[in-house]
């Protein structure tokens, strides 16, 4: 029983939670904290909910931070829900639920990171760059994007999620920084550096 | 945007940059509408069985090393009292190691009196282990609860239900037990197993005459019955005679430690999950989902057998909308599950030998008796431990432990949100609750109830409203 509802031998009030599963045409009006609250609580219900709005983000996030394979990502994405629900009580309502939860599959994906010690071939199954000299725009867009990834890949766990937050999710730094448990000045340092190798790579390739 | 002057602000890192709009064409995961609904579902699954996909391993790993400290601590011990004269562990702030299980309810106090310290360890439920040190003389560590209160030294278990101690095993040193109004304690030694007396408990009860109303689970009907504190509204009529309680397998006082539930080892909820669990129905991920409101209480899909699975008959869960006469309603017939056959016992789990106990002492009216043992198969996991949850607060409710059945009503419904008996549990709590004067929350779990798939816990919560008007 969650110690946020008071024990019954206490004498406190004992309110249901809605099943919110049951209402599904309200639950665009019921914001993610409120969610949050429900998952508390220990209403799975919002929890189903919760995943419903933001499994598309962290699946994106994650995806992008480590490139697992799809059953791996997906078991990084359920722990990731699976952490917010047991922590759902300490949600302090700094930040938004969405950071909250980047912030969750951030230490998940680190921790996956460091104990599995490996990285996969990344980006191995991305398409192959058009051969260069091919005028149309569109292929060397491709072949941007495909060296970029590349570089993404060789760039430190740590600079990566300073770019995948802060210029891909488009995240606030004081938030990025609040998600990565970093000061605000190591993630500007980090963003540069992560930058700036991108810059180097893509840079090199066209030279 | 110029990376010198990223350290002005948030606007700075958000400006348009190539290498951005490049970054944002990089390919990502996107789950297709089956992995999706599959993750959804094991997480749903996952978060409704309160713990992660790997916890029962980790578990089964904590277990593991806590009993090769044990039995390290163990073999240091006899090394160091063989080796040289008793040292004693000096006075500080607290002697006992405690783990517990998560839904363990505790607190340890520490008292100074004149001889030295007591450690109080009060367990209100829930499996708690004590490793106790040798301490100096006139300091003790005592496990206090409701009715009993234990005292050891070494490693040992204990399991609470309701603020009543239901069993204690010793792995090392010694441990003495004394139950409230009994002259002489129990004193167990290592590797033994003290259990409480379901017999003994259960004493002051008056036999079940077989004319008697058998004892039913909370069955919503009239607006009568909506108003009355108690769930004795539907009584199951059935042939056979009262049936002899079946304890005498499960009532040894003192015995050695039996078999612990094995715990099925799967790798991701995913693995087990039902792929018929659907995402728009996510209060009901498990199987349990599929079993019809009267239908009786079965195992887990993982372990379902047919020796099990029909040992009660349907009829004897109560129809809540066919009430019939108390006073003219024979008890149902349990034959099955009171009696199970020893070949049927020896292949149960110990969570369905806890759990025919205490149904059998349910429907026999014995109902201190029955909390004791439907709170030990509380303890497992899976459909039949939310079922004895549920019919732990219905023999509480019986035995008049009301604060007891309301706790034990939220924790079934917080931890079993897929049960179909979820509506019948809040109907029993709110009735509860208007006893206690708590009109407000009860109206509020009688609205609750309102969006149950039963018709018939429907109409008892439109009637506790009403009645509340």
């Amino acid at each position: 029983m969650s110690a946020s509802r008071p024990s019954p031998a206490s004498g406190g009030q004992i309110v249901p939670l809605r099943r919110l599963d049951e209402r599904r045409a309200a639950l665009s009006e019921i914001s993610d904290e409120a969610l949050l609250a429900s998952c508390g609580v220990g209403d799975s219900a919002a929890l189903g909910a919760l995943f419903d709005r933001h499994h598309e983000a962290v699946y994106r996030l994650v995806s992008r931070l480590l490139r697992g394979e799809p059953a791996e990502t997906d078991d990084l994405v359920q722990t990731t829900f699976l952490e917010a629900w047991k922590s759902a009580a300490s949600y302090s309502g700094r930040g938004s639920v969405k950071s909250f939860l980047f912030g969750i599959a951030a230490n998940t994906a680190r921790r996956h990171f460091r104990t599995t010690k490996r990285r996969r071939a990344a980006y191995a199954d991305w398409p192959e760059p058009p051969p260069s000299g091919a005028p149309d725009e569109a292929a060397v867009r491709a072949q941007q994007v495909a060296r970029l990834a590349a570089a993404l890949d060789e760039l430190p766990l740590d600079l990566r999620a300073a770019y995948v937050l802060c210029d891909l999710e488009d995240m606030p730094g004081v938030e990025a920084a609040r998600v990565l448990d970093i000061r605000a000045g190591t993630l500007w340092r980090r963003l540069h550096e992560a930058r700036r190798a991108l810059r180097d790579a893509i840079d090199g390739g066209t030279r | 945007m110029s990376d010198d002057t990223m350290a002005t602000g948030d606007e700075d890192v958000r400006g348009a940059d190539p290498l951005r709009e490049l970054g944002k064409q990089l390919p990502y995961d996107r789950p297709d509408a089956a992995r999706r609904d599959a993750v959804r579902s094991s997480l749903l699954v996952a978060a409704s069985e309160g713990r992660p996909p790997g916890a029962r391993n980790r578990w089964l790993l904590v277990a593991g090393g806590f009993a090769a400290g044990a039995l390290a601590a163990a073999a240091v011990a006899i090394v160091v009292l063989r080796s040289s004269p008793p040292t004693f562990v000096p006075a500080r702030d607290a002697f006992a190691t405690i783990e517990s299980s998560s839904a363990a309810e505790l607190d340890r106090s520490l008292i100074t009196t004149q001889t030295g310290t007591d450690e109080l360890v009060r367990v209100r439920s829930g499996k708690v282990r004590l490793a106790v040190p040798a301490v100096r003389a006139g300091d003790h560590v005592r496990l206090q609860t409701g009715d009993a209160e234990v005292e050891g030294s070494g490693a040992y278990e204990v399991v609470v239900t309701a603020d009543t101690l239901a069993s204690v095993t010793v792995a090392t040193g010694t441990a003495s037990v004394r139950i409230k109004g009994q002259q002489q304690a129990v004193f167990l030694a290592a590797g033994e197993t003290w259990r409480a007396s379901v017999v003994t408990a259960d004493l002051d009860i008056a036999p079940a005459k077989p004319g008697e109303a058998a004892p039913t689970a909370a069955a919503p009907t009239t607006d009568a019955a909506a108003t009355a504190p108690t769930t004795t509204a539907v009584v199951t009529p059935a042939p056979s005679p009262a049936p002899a309680p079946a304890t005498a397998a499960t009532v040894t006082a003192r015995t050695k430690p039996d078999e612990t539930p094995t715990a099925a080892t799967t790798t991701s909820p995913r693995t087990t999950a039902p792929a018929t669990v659907a995402p728009t129905t996510a209060t009901r991920p498990t199987v349990a989902a599929r079993i019809k409101p009267d239908e009786t209480p079965t195992t887990s899909p993982r372990t379902t057998a047919p020796a099990t699975t029909t040992t009660v008959p349907s009829a004897a869960l109560p129809t809540p909308t066919e009430p019939q006469p108390a006073a003219t309603a024979p008890r149902a017939s349990i034959t099955a599950i009171a009696e199970p056959t020893a070949p049927a016992l020896a292949g149960s789990s110990p969570t369905e030998k806890h759990f025919r106990a205490g149904y059998a002492l349910l429907r026999a009216s014995k109902y201190p008796a029955a909390a004791l043992e439907l709170g030990q198969a509380a303890e497992g996991d899976g459909p039949l431990a939310a079922d004895a949850r549920y019919f732990q607060a219905v023999a509480l409710t019986k035995a008049g432990r009301g604060a007891d059945a309301e706790r034990a009503l939220v924790q079934f419904i917080d931890r079993s949100p897929t049960s179909v008996r979820r509506g019948r549990a809040m109907i029993m709590l709110a009735r509860l609750l208007v006893a206690r004067g708590e009109s407000t929350s009860a109206r509020a779990w009688f609205e609750e109830a309102l969006r149950d798939a039963d018709p018939s816990v429907v109409a008892a919560a439109r009637a506790g409203i009403a009645a509340r008007k």
